[in-house]
């Protein structure tokens, strides 16, 4: 008996059990969550009650013959496209001026970079429709882009940066002694280099944008993004219509996070 | 490579290629950085930095200058905000409330961040699947604890088949509500300064420690805990930064009677009145979060030279 893998296994590395089995409550806990959500995109009676009653595909149908939904839906894609193509390209810019250059506000710059990151929220916003107020522009897909783009650029800025500062500077050097021009050498060595990372950038931007709220909320004006329009449906109703659309932004950053967790491990990692 | 061997090397190349005039030496030198760090820039100082100054000059208006009578300066804003109790109030929740969230998320994350960094192998890749909320909507989450916590929801319904309850326990529109979306919101932003911090802590230490005869308990006191202390300090930060600006756990699992400071900015400015009053308590609110913006620098780099 006491020699039995029985006894070995109750009496031994309860440590590290200990942490395995914590760890897997915390990961329940943290995609619980979302399984719920999804769970009631699917619930026969529009009451979320538990246990379920059954199961319909009714709210997707409802969804479907919703035309202020699937334009919010149309303006988010755009939005978040737009502010995917303009963070990656201004943002590279920085990130590579950052790390290649020295000039006078340097470090201005990349203070000001990091507090847009970690001071975003509420004021972040109000604070820009005042100065557009205050311009006398008014709300709509271009001044979110704008705002999008400013405060989600910085997380481009810390990944494409991360990316420059790690690779070999011989090999641009190398070129350069070999007579290539610096645009030739950032065209042909640069950035093929860096592409993942830049492609990593895109995708993060891409899936923040399109589940942003505080900016879109103040600065899209009389039209909607998808997470105002969800907003609008949670404030006043209570319709699992609401988890329908849930599933289809859910469906999104899950497909990009297995594309990341694929392809772009490393750029992950550059953002902490 | 250090500076000095960078310096040299620029100079061996320009006395290879002496060809090229010095205005074009200048000018790659100086207008190339220009050029490429110039939208990005423009972008921050115009949208980020400038409409705190908007916020600012607002803030000291008498009203808004969109109607025809004409504003002048007054500080008025910020008596009000200092006097009236429901301003008050509301920086008081605002503060028990991250403070609360964040000890609770700190307690939370500590063992799995240290579980991740130093107990598995494949911690890069588990940390990908906690990230998975993150990267949705924060709209969509706060919405999910709505159901979950209902009075007819999950959570009730397990707590009274487990025999602890009898009658429905109010989660919703209490401060319960809003910790539990605070918690669930923030806790990646606690994890990831933390598994990177403690897995910069070198196992030889923690080993030697073990060695020298101190239990696990010691060893994490002695050891772990002051070679981790900015990583932890910096992520204590983030969620606090955080929690300050949240709207929507207050607003959507609080209810009226919960009101933290950015809700109250939020509603101010939807409703469209009094945006001076709500220029007065975003600046107040820039003003905190800048403070612990610069406890979070001074961490960075002291966590560098460590």
């Amino acid at each position: 008996m006491r020699d039995s893998r029985w006894f070995r296994w109750l009496t031994t590395g309860w440590g590290d059990r200990a942490f395995r089995i914590y760890f897997v409550a915390y990961l329940l806990y943290v995609l619980f969550p979302l399984a719920v959500l999804v769970l009631y995109a699917f619930h026969s009676t529009e009451y979320q009650t538990w246990p379920m009653k059954g199961l319909t595909l009714q709210w997707f149908r409802e969804l479907l013959d919703d035309s202020k939904l699937l334009l919010a839906l149309k303006n988010s894609i755009l939005i978040g496209l737009a502010t995917m193509f303009f963070s990656t390209l201004i943002g590279g810019g920085l990130a590579y001026g950052l790390v290649r250059y020295t000039f006078r506000g340097k470090a201005f710059l990349e203070t000001l970079n990091i507090l847009c990151i970690i001071t975003y929220g509420v004021v972040s916003a109000v604070s820009v429709l005042l100065w557009f107020r205050m311009l006398g522009i008014h709300g709509g897909i271009w001044p979110t882009i704008v705002g999008h783009t400013t405060f989600i650029m910085p997380f481009a800025v810390m990944v494409i940066r991360d990316r420059l500062l790690n690779f070999d500077r011989e090999i641009e050097e190398a070129a350069m002694d070999l007579g290539a021009s610096r645009l030739r050498t950032f065209w042909d060595v640069t950035l093929p280099l860096i592409m993942p990372s830049v492609m990593a950038a895109g995708l993060f931007c891409f899936t923040i944008s399109l589940g942003e709220f505080l900016l879109g909320f103040f600065l899209i004006g009389n039209k909607v993004t998808l997470p105002v329009y969800i907003y609008s449906l949670m404030r006043f109703t209570f319709t699992p219509a609401i988890n329908a659309a849930a599933v289809l932004i859910i469906f999104f950053p899950t497909l990009a996070l297995i594309v990341i967790a694929i392809f772009f491990r490393r750029e992950v990692e550059s953002l902490y | 490579m250090t500076h000095q061997e960078k310096e040299g090397r620029t100079e061996t190349m320009e006395e290879g290629t002496k060809k090229l005039p010095l205005w074009r030496e200048r000018l790659s030198e100086q207008a190339i950085p220009l050029l490429v760090v110039f939208p990005a820039s423009l972008m921050l100082i115009l949208f980020f930095l400038a409409p705190m100054f908007v916020a600012l000059h607002f803030s000291l208006l008498s009203n808004v200058p969109f109607f025809d009578i004409t504003p002048y300066y007054t500080l008025e804003n910020y008596v009000r905000v200092l006097i009236e109790p429901i301003y008050r109030n509301a920086f008081i929740r605002t503060g028990i409330y991250a403070i609360i969230a964040t000890v609770i998320s700190l307690l939370v994350s500590y063992p799995v961040a240290y579980y991740l960094s130093r107990k598995t192998k494949r911690g890069g890749l588990f940390l990908l699947i906690l990230l998975i909320p993150f990267w949705t909507s924060i709209i969509l989450r706060v919405f999910s604890w709505k159901i979950i916590l209902g009075s007819s929801g999950i959570l009730n319904y397990y707590l009274k088949w487990i025999g602890l309850i009898d009658t429905p326990i109010t989660f919703l529109y209490t401060s319960t509500g809003v910790i539990f979306g605070l918690v669930y919101t923030y806790t990646p932003y606690m994890i990831l300064p933390l598994y990177a911090t403690l897995g910069k802590v070198p196992n030889e230490l923690i080993e030697a420690s073990l060695d020298q005869g101190a239990n696990r308990l010691q060893t994490l006191v002695r050891i772990t805990f002051p070679l981790t202390r900015s990583g932890t300090i910096s992520a204590v930060i983030l969620v606090l930064l955080a929690s300050f600006g949240d709207v929507l756990s207050a607003q959507l699992l609080g209810g009226a009677n919960n009101l933290v400071i950015s809700t109250v900015i939020f509603e101010t400015f939807m409703a469209g009145s009094n945006w001076t009053v709500g220029s007065a308590l975003s600046v107040i609110v820039f003003s905190a979060l800048l403070v612990l913006a610069a406890i979070f620098a001074r961490m960075g780099k002291e966590a560098e030279y460590a």
